[in-house]
Formats: C-alpha cells, sequence, structure tokens
C-alpha cells in the first residue's frame, strides 16, 4: 500500500545540505544515490527522514527516487508545472474493505487518474482534499472512521499543495466538470432532435421496438453528432429505450450474453438474445 | 378468471415451498406462465431450468408483465437476479439477516419499477397468488402508471386480423391532430367504445408528451377523441392486436385481474359515466 507522501512547498532541511549551488541554472546536482542497490534497513532509514513508514522494498526504491527528482530540479519556468504533477503516486491505497457508497466515487476517480490530469475534472479536487485525510487517517482506525476525518491537519497542506497546482494548470485549454456536462446536455438534446426528425427512427421507438446499437451509432455519426458508446447506451437508458447490439437476422441466438457495459463500472453479462444495455 | 393476454412477456418470481430449501427463490423469464410452471415442477428433462429441478415443487407467486419486447423483459430479468452488478442499482442494499429470500427479492424489484428504464415501460405487478402477497413499502411506490394486480394470467395467441378491418384501413384516415392523411402503418386508434379517434403515431406521442419535452417516449395521456386517460403501452398493444390487458385507469393503483377484457371494459365505462 502505498502512503500518501506530502510534498510540502519548501525543501526539508536535511537535504539542503547536499544542494550545491542551487541558484545557477547550469551547476550540476547531486546523482542520485543508488537505492536499487541499498539494502532495506537502508532504504528503510532515508524514507524514515522523510516521514515515511517502511514499505514493501520495490515500492521504498520507488519513493525514494520520486522524492529525489522533486528535490533535485532545475529550476525553469517549465519545471514548476511539471513538479506537483511527478508526485502524487497513481495508486493512493486500497479503497476501505466496508462498503461506503458516498466515498467510493472520488477515492475511485481518483485512483483512476492520478494527478497527471489535475486540470482535467472538478471531481479530483475534492478527492485529492479527502484522500491525505483518509490516508493518514485510516492506516490506524478502522475504514469507516478514516472516511470521515478527512480535515485533519496533514490534509491542510495538501489542500494548498493540490489548489496551488490546480490553479497553474487552469491557464491550460482544460475544460471544468461544468463546462463538460453542458457540452453533454447539448449533445443530448441534438440526439433528441435527430430522432424526432426521422419518422422511421423515432417511429420504431414508439412502438417500443428494440433499436440496432450499431445502426443507431451509424447515423449519429453520419449526422455528425460525435457520442461515445457509453454516453449513448446512458441516454438510450434514460429514455427508456431498448437497444440490442445483435446483428439483424441472427436475433434469436441460443448464446446467453451481455446486460452490462464493459466501460468502468458495467460489470457481468448475461442475457438472451444478445441483448446488451448500459448497466 | 383468468386474465389472458396476447404478446405476453413476463418475468416472474419462484417460491419453493419444500420447507427443507426454506423459501428459495427463482427469477425467471417466460412468454407462457402456465407452461413454465409446469416445466420447472416437471424437472430438468422435461423444460425445467437446472437450478429448480428437483429442487420443488415450486409455486409461481409473482410476474411483471407488460414488456414490449423480449429483450426488454430479459434484461428486467437479469437486473433482478443480479441487482449488485446491475448499475442502475447500485442503491439497493444486501439482503439483511432478518430479510427472507421473498422480501428481499421484493424489495428489488419495487426499487426496479422506480428507476430508468423501466419506470416508463407499461408494467403491471402481479401477485399469482393471493397468500403471498406483499405491499410496497411506503419509500418504494411504483410510478403512479403500474397497476398492482391480483389473479392467474394466461398467454393468448394473438388473432389474425379480420378481412373487414382491413377493407376499413383502405378508406382515408385524417389525423385527428394535424389533419394528415395517416397510413395504416402510422395509425393510431383508441379503444374505448365509440371512440373514433384516429392519429398518426408520432402526432399523438407529441400531443401526449407535452409537458415532457425532454422525452421522447410517453407514459400516458389524454386520448383526444374520448378524452380518457390511457396509458402509451396500451395503445400500442391495441395496434398490435393484442385486447388482453389494456390498462386505461393510471390513476388507481390496484386493479383486480381476475376478469376479462370484456368485463374490465364494461366496468370502466360505468365508473366514468
Amino acid at each position: 500500500c502505498h502512503i500518501l507522501f506530502l510534498y510540502p512547498l519548501t525543501p526539508l532541511s536535511t537535504v539542503a545540505p547536499r544542494r550545491k549551488g542551487q541558484q545557477g541554472p547550469l551547476v550540476p546536482i547531486t546523482p542520485m544515490p543508488s537505492y536499487s542497490d541499498m539494502d532495506t534497513p537502508d532504504l528503510k532509514n532515508k524514507l524514515n527522514r522523510f516521514g515515511v513508514r517502511p514499505l514493501p522494498k520495490r515500492q521504498m526504491i520507488l519513493k525514494l527516487k520520486e522524492i529525489h527528482q522533486y528535490t533535485h530540479q532545475v529550476v525553469s519556468s517549465e519545471s514548476e508545472d511539471e513538479a506537483p504533477s511527478l508526485g502524487r503516486p497513481r495508486a493512493v491505497g486500497p479503497p476501505p474493505p466496508t462498503t461506503m457508497e458516498p466515498t467510493r466515487k472520488p477515492v475511485s476517480c481518483a485512483q483512476a487518474e492520478g494527478f497527471k490530469e489535475p486540470g482535467g475534472k472538478a471531481a479530483p479536487t475534492v478527492s485529492l482534499v479527502k484522500l491525505p485525510g483518509e490516508e493518514e487517517d485510516m492506516e490506524p482506525l478502522s475504514a469507516s472512521q478514516g472516511s470521515n476525518t478527512s480535515s485533519t491537519a496533514p490534509s491542510e497542506d495538501s489542500e494548498r499543495l493540490a489548489l496551488g497546482c490546480l490553479s497553474d494548470d487552469s491557464d491550460n485549454d482544460n475544460i471544468t466538470a461544468s463546462q463538460s456536462a453542458s457540452k453533454l446536455q447539448d449533445k443530448l438534446v441534438t440526439v433528441r432532435h435527430f430522432i424526432q426528425s426521422d419518422p422511421d427512427l423515432y417511429g420504431q421507438i414508439l412502438h417500443y421496438q428494440p433499436l440496432v446499437l450499431s445502426d443507431l451509432q451509424a447515423r449519429l455519426k453520419a449526422a455528425g453528432i460525435q457520442l461515445g458508446a457509453a454516453k449513448l447506451l446512458d441516454y438510450l437508458d434514460s429514455q427508456c429505450i431498448t437497444f440490442t447490439t445483435a446483428k439483424p437476422g441472427l436475433r434469436g441466438g441460443r448464446k446467453r450474453r451481455g446486460k452490462g457495459a464493459t466501460r468502468a463500472g458495467g460489470r457481468g453479462r448475461r442475457g438472451r438474445g444478445a441483448a446488451k444495455t448500459a448497466d | 378468471m383468468v386474465l389472458e393476454v396476447e404478446n405476453l412477456f413476463g418475468v416472474y418470481m419462484l417460491y419453493c415451498t419444500n420447507p427443507k430449501f426454506k423459501g428459495r427463490i427463482y427469477i425467471g423469464f417466460t412468454v407462457n406462465p402456465e407452461r413454465r410452471i409446469g416445466q420447472h415442477n416437471a424437472g430438468r428433462h422435461r423444460g425445467g431450468a437446472k437450478r429448480t429441478s428437483g429442487r420443488g415443487p415450486w409455486e409461481m407467486v409473482l410476474i411483471i408483465h407488460g414488456f414490449p419486447s423480449d429483450i426488454a423483459a430479459l434484461r428486467f430479468e437479469w437486473a433482478w437476479q443480479n441487482p449488485h452488478s446491475s448499475r442502475r442499482l447500485s442503491h439497493v442494499t444486501r439482503r439483511s439477516k432478518k430479510e427472507s429470500s421473498l422480501q428481499f427479492h421484493w424489495r428489488v424489484v419495487s426499487n426496479m419499477l422506480r428507476v430508468m428504464p423501466w419506470s416508463r415501460l407499461p408494467l403491471t405487478t402481479r401477485w399469482l397468488k393471493q397468500e403471498y402477497r406483499m405491499d410496497f413499502e411506503p419509500g418504494l411506490q411504483p410510478p403512479l402508471h403500474v397497476p398492482l394486480a391480483f389473479g392467474s394470467i394466461r398467454a393468448r395467441k394473438p388473432k389474425p386480423k379480420d378481412v373487414e378491418e382491413e377493407q376499413e384501413e383502405k378508406g382515408a384516415d385524417i389525423c385527428l391532430l394535424c389533419q394528415g392523411t395517416v397510413k395504416s402503418a402510422d395509425k393510431m386508434t383508441c379503444f374505448h367504445p365509440l371512440c373514433h379517434m384516429t392519429s398518426h403515431v408520432i402526432c399523438l406521442a407529441k400531443h401526449f408528451l407535452t409537458g415532457e419535452a425532454a422525452h421522447l417516449l410517453p407514459v400516458e395521456g389524454e386520448c383526444p377523441g374520448c378524452r380518457h386517460s390511457v396509458l402509451w403501452g396500451s395503445l400500442i398493444r391495441h395496434k398490435n392486436g393484442c385486447y388482453g390487458d389494456l390498462e386505461k385507469n393510471t390513476s388507481s393503483s390496484q386493479v383486480s385481474g381476475d376478469s376479462n377484457v370484456g368485463i374490465m371494459i364494461v366496468s370502466v365505462l360505468y365508473f366514468t359515466y
């Protein structure tokens, strides 16, 4: 399990003496010690200096390398953006063993995206703030307690860090969650109008006849509407429109097949006649 | 009396009456409930499911019918069997210790009727055996258009179209809503006796959807001819030649199913006049 290392905004004093001529742009930086060849007790000691608990050896090595990269940077305008994005490990630890529906989403969101796309959506802001609290408090406490104590002292640092990094990236052309949601809404309205303008298609829906999914996707594409399959399935579900993935003519096959999209969140597959839905 | 229904697609729940198997439940799909229960109780070699074979005797206690296609019903069946894998039912908690299998499955199906994509389908919840009947929890009431029915149901073959009906269609029909001519493939008529409403499928759908602009599929509406409240699903069934189980009353949630269609239509008339 990884522990989230909270990178303070100023370097630690233990590292400072090792730095030589930090101010000049072309001064050589201390080479990285050969962490890969060090013994486990040595790795533990080194990590302990940064306040990181002992980890499995492989992870200790990775963590130390990470720390070294972070703390030995060339100070330039570009690397200020790079630095934060290096830091956060992708796997921030296992989700709590007990099922906690409200918190599960933020955790998995962060796990999926890590820190590599900080400006992508607004959701990671929430998860990043929450996670450090979870990580720090979860180890000793039970899982259900961990999720509630998200606003502890260590998390404030990470919050500052997280928000600082996010504001760096807000200059990029990443869109916010609300913008992408409204774009999606517009697309769905376009899809609805498209369906209503096609009497054959709309008639089929009104007769509750299942639509052939590939057919519908082709028609939407031909009309210039770009909608991913998962979002399309969600939309069809919200409109109570049944669809089939079977090729017309081959329907009624005996093979038991799916009722679940393979996208994130979709699971098992079963059902007759190749009926598939975004469950 | 048994309600006879054409184009029946149903998802049913079996209950095991053998004390050794302690109230086990089985969920399945059928187009012919009477034949199906016979198959289950006769065992695997006579068409029954492997899981139920030799674990009987089974009673078919509940059936959800009114699905417009086999695919819609099969989806429902799968979700009912696997609520924890279904993305639409993530809010349904697992069976608690004090909950019997029957109670749990009833809770799951109560939830299912309230969520998309099933909440707009013209379904009926039918308890086939009164002694097992349970009511919906206060917080899990089904949509208003989904009635709770009691009594047996039987699948019936749709009647072939009469010659007379075909002759009628050759005349030019005018849509009551847009005044355009209506082809027989697009023709919607109301099944209330004495109502001569004719319209395009799409015109009528748009009429029913006033107030629900974001939706494509109507649930119910007022017939522009006789002003009765009718379910869209019933109109489509009528169009497809199914005369059994035409749900008319949308406000009532309990309908007795122990009667054939003729009696149902007459009793509705008496209510309104």
